[in-house]
């Protein structure tokens, strides 16, 4: 593979080499430019004013340029203050010091549809340069970004290669349609949310895949994420989730010298973190005590005797059989799944290029093993970008990108959690037996048929069993998922005059991806004979979008800027999926479909356009007070033809610049001093498309029970099957946008020369006309009408710091800090219901689980209190015993006089409870789990299920310092997020389901009558009776600390690299997810395993969820 | 810069052109049924598909948990199934879950119809009354269908009949208050007569299709339940199109008449063999007059009857085994073979006792099953009736299915065990899927019988005992009773030597680890030599029973044939013995769920739980809905059966 890739680098870079690039040499003014410290400045650039004639200086900070007497240079370099210098003579030498600015305001940033200058600004924004986030080297986008910018949370789904991350601005603002922003790369608007690849109810889908893998960290230059209102309006409809714009490196000003740089990451990742679970011994013990030895009583014999000998004597772990083999097969199943996972990356890119032409391309391959066994991602990625001035008006650019990413996976965090005996490979992993005992053999009955041991002699799945063997798990079930995705764009730009330019520009962008699963015979997969699933998605968009851009200065001191433009875009997307069940054999499956007993087909289509009109108005008044309208209007297809398709979304900000007064000019220590205020509305339109229309489906889901098939409308009639047509829906031609209204205040001040730089932003985010189902009463046909009501508001306080704490010659440091405190209410759901509960998206045995309520955030977790367990001064009938007369009432069944299974939990004893205890409404017994009973009505049942977690942290940042020493350069990253609960719905296998399996290390604080002192419930005492819901003993705290970046670099010296005919050359070692402080008992509190577009209503659930591994890497990248 | 203005003007052209366009999402059409047609094909087909809802007539809603629970077919769920057990236990309120989704399932079917009937009406000037009416008259019968259904199971509930296909339809019927269930009953008749005019035959017809007999039947049911007293919560005769009330003994007669026509048209006829009603390879027999038709593999309408009426293995055709027996119900089969009556007194044993007063030769009271001996040897060997063998299953067994059907023997010594016999274990087992079965879980083809003859005769026998004519309800009962007697059954445990030294009698033993059985050849030759011919006298209902016994017997009859069948609680609710019947419930007959095993005779009140309550959900959404009063008020007040 790494062959044919450096073929394909060759092609690609010697086909563009011939692209002609003139340079023109004439009279010259020459110079030199060094920094504050005297050092040569490679790489600034100089133009003439009012020409755009310009240079760069050479390695050793050198230039020279034709101009003549009177020329105003203007000497531009990212971190130093712009220089202006008047040519006094045409043979000039000059030397120029540039004076560090850490703080640039001149510096221009990339706004929606345009650019302003900083200080222009009047929306809340965070820029990222490709310094910020090429140090550490990320892997994907997501780490890039991790701690980086306020306001900004990221959330892991899982933690397998390639998984996608949930990226949240200021807060979820919808309760149907999707929290997720609107991506803009390089003018391509890309929809945030991650797409699932593959999977059905049984088998789930891959974890879905962010959509900016499109893009290579490495070729990032600059990424902008737009916050408020005032930012986002100029995206309309799409802005109320905030907006990332992200624009890659180009060729452009580099003086036509050629470069390349290449970057090769080689690392390994090993498992960061193992779970508590019983060991074998432990095991033995515990099922032991589950089936105590009653020779009497044969109904559980097999039971009794799975790690006992015939006489009920228990037999040790390395017990023999006659012939001298051992007894009992023991494995710790982690060591042969879990593995350490190599990470290789390699990406090269080459540039040249300069202000009137210039060309750029990039390609990157990654390729990374999980750290479960069969798990791997494999990506390749590539870019080419050029662009030109066809003549001093006309600007031509084209871009084209693509890649392709492959997947193997196994199958985890399923849907239905075991229904079916398909749990994923994690937990079946910690909770597959340790020991194989003697019982499986013997059983008769449910689970007699069809038993199969691997080569250890471990069950590879018995019928009725819940718990897989995971090494055939993984090595027999399929889970893979295909990517391919590309976009092609091209601009022109056209100078209609001075200062007034007309930019159109076209793209096509394209994703599809196929997943196929195939769950095998052996495994028994719901008694279905092989299950195979392969499920195509494709996507094809295009867009315009039209310009027209006026930026003038008057008088020096009126610097006005508009911008008009209109957007259209169209999406299409198709879906095809095939499943089939019944294989006679696992050696065809995927392959061929046709050969399984039984299949089904389904195929879906979707389309959607907008079109949008949009302007911007940007004054300011001597770069003093700035002020800025923006508008937009978007008409959407979702909506029914007519008025209710337009929506308006206006804005307004202000700037004061407060420093740039004539009163603080002279300030020696303030340097930066500046206010904003905006307002403004914006849209979400991540709404299902035709929603407001009369359908007429094939098929429905019965509101029956949760879980049920669809319903299809076909029908047989006298031995002829028809298809036929639900009415779903009647058209609303009242339906239309949801609204966000947001309010940002801010200010951000500089600090000596700006070396330290507070900025803070308070906002408020009230989206109204949530597009919700309004329940209505079921006579009408309809339970739910889709309707606008409801109301969710976020209110936040961002703030962010940066220092740079040493500048000396050799050492430097710096330290960026940022920390968000964002708080998430839902104001109304209409009006008509105060709440409304959903289901997490996994371990589906339990639902019902998070509730949306009125005065509550999203993201609520709801269940039974926990209150321990029952104790024997509960019940009437212990009262007055001793301890040792109570654990015999306890232990033996009076009538039989037999011990009772399960350490005395077996469902028969029936105990009275004293007076003014509640109640779980069945059998109730010491040990058992207890939950409080809010109302106080003695009974526990669904009116007393509360609140019993809140997902949203309290607050969440990260920082980073960076550190150089002469070649050395060091940072470090952390993240934190505190006061968050994570629901650990791993607990629920890992300790109350199926005795057949491994337990975690929570079992040995399991109430025994030995053991009265906990809160654990018994072997059996979980309470079934009151229906399974979540209880508080599955929520815990998921505040953690990360330092999630370790880098250290060093750089070759010139001397070295230039020997080598290298102009850079730096090596770096980095580690992520160094190390993980918290008290969460599973593997990441960084998880949410809900994907798609209401996750933001079930988040932070751990269910079977990939771990997260920590990864060493080592690299080396440079420049020649 | 000509060039950009073009690109400008075919943008704007654009613009204006894509977004305009129609579109399609999610398999959905917007809907142009060009022709009647289609529209019949397209909709009838929705209609039908809508009764295949787990709500309504697949297994759970009103098959099981309302016409079953907390009664005597079933002694709860194996599997622990939370959201049913508060109506097995009689402990259900308006917020029960499942009672609303039931509700909301009904209502949904309701508006498939109701806009099906405003779609046809568009085709008035395009069609002929002749085209047309043959499908409004299926539409109108499944409609009547489910307002029957649904005034037994609520009482006054809303009439939603507007066949509208606007939003503000919606909005209006979703503020309708309760019709009186008197008023629910007219439009129920004022469907049926429209069908039974105008439907499909039958005769030459298929069974899946709404027909003019099946409307027939229904209508003289229908006429049988409004009979039904106040007490019970009925409409004791209800009221006529005019608004004057209507006597019980008139709707007898009603009843009486139309049943009579449909029994003298001679166009129906039992099946010899009771398992072949409900067999899918003779599902169109003369027998079934109307069936909610699910067909499989493979093309998503298919059942899941097969799967959770009965045990076994998914492929094999057995299920899950969600529902466990109740298991005097099961006793009602042993009643006449006298081994519930030892001594041979015919004295009625008290419930509580029962357990005690059977031949403990053949059932083990302890151990709550048949005897070893009886067991190995084959229950079935010991009962007289048929359907006991398609009815009830008492062990839990891999490959339980195909055995019942007679397609593989199953080796009792391999095969029996203790653990799976008790009859806690004992299960429902009317369904049968094939075998070797293709089908996926919930993808099986066999129908729900809604009408069949069987349940005609009863139904006649009922009406014909309520006017008096006693004897000729007998003659009708018996018909059916006949059917099922089998030829031949054992009476006792036969004594057996063992061939290898006959002077010793074989021990009946099951397997255990340390022993083996009786072999099979013993067994089958103990039956074989031991079966005794049965006399059909001991089965059937001797003349002379006074109303009141006849009635009973009518309805001890209609458990044992119509079991499973979505009728029992109706049944009980009609005949005003729903009371008797669940305070007679022994106490080890509920078992809803691993544990707790709570009495439901217990919670069990008869002003209380003839009717299922009005969701609490569609009281706080519809400001008009009044709630029963047994189950409180709402803001609009309550109604009761008074």
């Amino acid at each position: 593979m790494k062959q044919t890739l450096n073929k394909l680098f060759l092609c690609i870079v010697l086909g563009f080499l011939f692209i002609p690039l003139k340079m023109s040499a004439q009279g010259k003014v020459t110079g030199k430019i060094v920094d504050n410290l005297d050092m040569p400045v490679p790489g600034v650039a100089i133009i003439i004013e009012g020409t755009s004639r310009g240079t760069t200086t050479d390695f050793d900070g050198n230039f020279e340029i034709t101009a003549s007497e009177g020329d105003v240079l203007l000497i531009s370099y990212i971190g130093f203050k712009k220089i202006k210098r008047t040519v006094s003579s045409s043979t000039q030498t000059m030397v120029i010091a540039l004076e560090e600015d850490a703080q640039q305001l001149d510096e221009v940033v990339i706004v929606g549809y345009g650019t302003l200058e900083k200080k222009e600004l009047t929306g809340s924004q965070v820029s990222l340069k490709s310094e910020d986030i090429n140090k550490i080297q990320a892997v994907s986008f997501e780490e890039a970004l991790l701690g980086k910018a306020a306001g900004v949370l990221i959330t892991s789904s899982q933690g397998g290669p390639g998984d996608a991350a949930t990226i949240q601005i200021r807060g979820a603002t919808s309760i149907n349609a999707s929290s997720a922003p609107l991506y803009v790369i390089d003018g391509v608007e890309i929809d945030g949310d991650a797409q699932s690849i593959g999977g059905a109810a049984e088998t789930g889908a891959i974890t879905s895949s962010s959509p900016l893998s499109l893009v290579d960290p490495n070729n990032i230059e600059s990424i902008e994420i737009l916050k408020d209102a005032n930012a986002t309006s100029i995206y309309g409809s799409r802005g109320a989730n905030g907006v990332v714009i992200i624009t890659t490196k180009t060729g452009k000003g580099r003086e036509s010298k050629l470069s390349f740089d290449f970057d090769a990451t080689t690392g390994v990742q090993v498992i960061s973190n193992q779970l508590d679970i019983l060991g074998a011994q432990e095991f033995v013990d515990f099922f032991n005590e589950a089936f105590p030895w009653d020779p009497a009583f044969n109904a559980t014999r097999f039971e009794q005797l799975a790690f006992r000998d015939n006489n009920g004597t228990p037999l040790p772990l390395n017990a023999v059989e006659p012939d001298g083999t051992r007894r009992f097969a023991i494995n710790d199943f982690r060591g042969d799944v879990f593995r350490p996972g190599i990470l290789n990356k390699y990406s090269l890119s080459a540039r040249t290029g300069r202000d009137t032409s210039w060309f750029s391309a990039n390609i990157s391959y990654t390729n990374q093993e999980g750290i479960v066994t069969n798990t791997d991602f494999e990506r390749i990625q590539a870019s080419v970008n050029v662009g030109g001035n066809v003549s001093d008006r006309l600007q031509v650019g084209f871009q084209a990108s693509g890649g392709r990413s492959n997947r193997a996976g196994i199958i985890n965090a399923t849907p239905d959690g075991g229904n079916r005996g398909a749990f994923g490979v994690i937990t079946n992993l910690a909770l597959a037996p340790p020991v194989q005992g003697r019982f499986d053999s013997g059983r008769v009955g449910v689970g007699s048929n069809n038993i199969l041991f691997d080569e250890n002699g471990f069950i590879i799945n018995a019928n009725g069993r819940f718990i897989l063997n995971p090494i055939t798990q993984v090595n027999e079930t399929v889970n893979r998922g295909q990517e391919l995705f590309g976009y092609i764009s091209t601009y022109l730009d056209y100078k209609l005059a001075d200062g007034l330019n007309l930019r159109t520009s076209l793209s096509f962008n394209a994703y599809e991806n196929l997943g196929e699963v195939y769950l095998p015979t052996n495994l028994d997969y719901g008694q279905q004979l092989g299950i195979a699933n392969v499920n195509r998605f494709s996507q094809a968009r295009w867009q315009n979008n039209n310009t027209l851009t006026f930026d003038k200065l008057y008088a020096d001191k009126h610097k006005i800027n508009v911008v008009l433009g209109t957007s259209l875009l169209s999406n299409e997307f198709r879906t095809l999926s095939a499943r089939a069940t019944g294989f006679e054999s696992d050696e065809v499956n995927l392959d061929d479909l046709s050969v399984a007993t039984n299949q089904f087909v389904d195929s879906n289509r979707g389309e959607n356009g907008l079109l949008g009109f949009f302007g911007r108005l940007n004054y300011s008044f001597d770069s003093r007070y700035v002020i800025n309208l923006t508008a937009r209007t978007d008409k959407s297809s979702r909506f029914f033809p007519g008025s209710t398709q337009w929506g308006f979304f206006p804005s307004a900000g202000f700037t004061w610049n407060v420093s740039e007064e004539s009163f603080l000019e002279n300030s020696s220590f303030l340097s930066n001093l500046r206010l904003k205020a905006s307002v403004g509305q914006t849209g979400n339109d991540k709404i299902g498309v035709f929603q407001s229309q009369l359908a007429f489906e094939g098929s429905r889901i019965s509101s029956f029970r949760s879980g049920n098939p669809p319903i299809s409308a076909a029908s047989v009639r006298n031995g002829n099957r028809f298809n036929g047509f639900f009415l779903s829906r009647v058209s609303n031609p009242d339906l239309t946008w949801e609204t966000t209204t947001q309010y940002d205040i801010g200010g951000e001040i500089g600090l000596f020369n700006n070396r330290i730089n507070i900025a803070a932003d308070w906002f408020r985010k009230d989206t109204e006309d949530l597009l919700l189902e309004r329940p209505t009463a079921s006579q009408a046909g309809f339970p739910f009408v889709l309707e606008n009501v409801g109301e969710v508001r976020n209110t936040g306080l961002e703030l962010s710091f940066r220092s740079v704490n040493v500048s000396t010659k050799n050492f430097k440091w710096s330290t960026n800090f940022n920390i968000s405190f964002i708080e998430n209410e839902v104001i109304s759901l209409g009006g008509v219901q105060e709440e409304f509960l959903v289901s997490a998206p996994a371990g589906t045995g339990v639902n019902n689980d998070f509730i949306v309520r009125e005065g509550l955030p999203l993201g609520y977790m709801f269940g039974y209190e926990s209150d321990g367990v029952y104790q024997f001064s509960d019940f009437v009938e212990f009262q007055g015993l001793s301890n040792a007369e109570a654990i015999d009432l306890y232990r033996n069944d009076s009538n039989t006089g037999r011990l009772r299974p399960f350490g005395g939990d077996d469902g028969s004893n029936i105990f009275t409870l004293v007076d003014g205890v509640p109640t779980n409404g069945g059998n109730n017994r010491p040990g058992q789990q207890k939950l409080v009973d809010q109302n106080g009505d003695g009974v526990i049942n669904e009116a007393d299920v509360v609140v019993i977690g809140d997902a949203n942290p309290d607050h969440f940042g990260g920082m980073t310092n960076s550190l150089s020493y002469k070649n050395w350069d060091l940072s470090f990253v952390f993240t934190w997020r505190y006061g968050g609960d994570v629901y650990n719905k791993n607990l629920l296998p890992g300790y109350n389901q199926n005795l057949f399996t491994n337990k975690y290390g929570i079992a040995r604080e399991r109430w025994t009558p030995n053991n009265q002192d906990t809160r654990v419930n018994s072997i059996r005492g979980r309470v079934l009776e009151t229906g399974i819901a979540n209880t508080s003993d599955y929520i815990e705290d998921g505040s953690f600390l990360r330092l999630q970046n370790l880098s250290l670099g060093y750089n070759l010296p010139d001397l070295l690299t230039d020997r080598l005919g290298l102009t850079r050359l730096r090596f770096y070692l980095a580690a992520d997810n160094v190390f993980v402080w918290t008290n969460y008992s599973g593997y990441d509190p960084d998880v949410s395993i809900a994907a798609g577009t209401n996750s933001a209503l079930t988040p932070a659930v751990d269910f079977d969820a990939y771990p997260r591994a920590t990864t060493f890497r080592l690299g080396i990248q440079g420049t020649f | 810069m000509n060039k950009i203005i073009m690109i400008l003007t075919v943008s704007a052209l654009s613009l204006t052109t894509s977004c305009t366009r129609e579109t399609l999402e999610n398999n959905t059409t917007t809907a142009s049924f060009d022709d009647l047609e289609e529209l019949v094909s397209g909709r009838i087909s929705s209609i039908y598909a809508s009764l295949r809802s787990n709500a309504l007539y697949r297994n759970s809603g009103v098959v099981t948990m309302w016409a079953g629970g907390g009664i005597d077919n079933f002694g709860g769920a194996a599997f622990f199934v939370p959201e049913f057990i508060p109506l097995y236990t009689y402990s259900y309120g308006p917020g029960t879950l499942i009672i609303e989704q039931t509700w909301t399932e009904f209502y949904i079917a309701i508006k498939q119809i109701n806009t099906f009937l405003g779609q046809i009406e568009s085709f008035e000037d395009s069609s002929t009354p002749d085209e047309r009416n043959p499908a409004i008259g299926e539409a109108r019968f499944l409609r009547a269908m489910l307002y029957f259904d649904m005034v037994k199971i609520w009482g006054d509930i809303p009439l939603a009949v507007n066949t509208d296909l606007t939003l503000d339809t919606v909005r209006e019927d979703a503020g309708l208050a309760n019709s009186p269930a008197e008023e629910v009953y007219l439009q129920i008749i004022e469907d049926l007569e429209f069908a039974v005019q105008n439907a499909p035959s039958r005769i030459g017809g298929s069974q899946d299709i709404a027909s003019r007999e099946a409307a027939q039947v229904l209508l003289g049911k229908v006429y049988l339940q409004m009979t039904t007293t106040k007490q019970y919560g009925g409409v004791e005769g209800g009221i006529d199109s005019d608004g004057n009330p209507v006597s019980v003994n008139e709707r007898f007669m009603q009843a009486e008449e139309i049943l009579g026509e449909i029994i003298a048209s001679g166009a129906f006829a039992l099946e010899p063999n009771y398992a072949d009603v409900f067999t899918p390879e003779n599902e169109n027999n003369d027998e079934v007059i109307f069936a909610v038709g699910f067909d499989g593999p493979n093309n998503q309408v298919g059942s899941d009857y097969g799967d959770f009426l009965g045990r076994g293995n998914l492929r094999d055709g057995g299920g899950f085994g969600v529902l466990n027996l109740n298991i005097d119900f099961a006793f009602e089969y042993l009643r006449p073979d006298g081994i519930t009556d030892p001594d041979g007194t015919g004295e009625t044993i008290s419930a509580d006792n029962l357990l005690l007063a059977v031949d403990p030769t053949i059932i083990d009271a302890t151990l709550q099953t048949f005897s070893i001996p009886a067991a190995l040897l084959g229950p079935n060997n010991f009962v007289g009736d048929e359907r006991w063998d398609n009815n009830v299953t008492i062990r839990d067994l891999f490959g339980l299915a195909p055995a019942a059907r007679g397609e593989v023997t199953l080796d009792p010594l391999t095969e029996f065990n203790l653990n799976n016999a008790s009859w806690f274990n004992w299960s429902p087992l009317k369904y049968v899927k094939p075998f070797p079965n293709p089908n996926e879980n919930g993808d099986g083809l066999i129908d729900f019988p809604y009408l069949r003859y069987a349940e005609v005769l009863l139904l006649q026998a009922e009406a014909l005992n309520a006017l008096g004519r006693t004897e000729e309800a007998r003659t009708l009962v018996n018909q059916v009773i006949t059917r099922s007697i089998k030829p031949a059954i054992l009476e006792e445990i036969p004594e057996f030597s063992d061939p290898g030294d006959p002077s010793t009698n074989i021990e009946y033993l099951s397997p255990t680890v340390d022993s083996e059985g009786t072999p099979e050849n013993i067994l089958t030759a103990a039956v074989a030599n031991n079966l005794v011919a049965t006399d059909p006298i001991d089965y059937l209902i001797p003349s002379g029973l006074s109303q009141e016994e006849m009635l009973d017997a009518i309805l001890l009859e209609r458990n044992k044939e119509l079991c499973f069948e979505g009728k029992r609680k109706d049944d009980l609710i009609r005949t005003g013995k729903l009371e008797e019947v669940v305070s007679a419930l022994h106490q080890n007959s509920s078992n809803p769920g691993l544990s707790p095993q709570v009495p439901v005779r217990e919670n069990f009140s008869l002003m209380m739980h003839t009717h299922w309550p009005i969701p609490q959900r569609e009281i706080s959404l519809n400001p008009n809905l009044q709630q029963n009063c047994a189950f409180g008020s709402s803001p609009a007040g309550c109604f009761d059966f008074e």
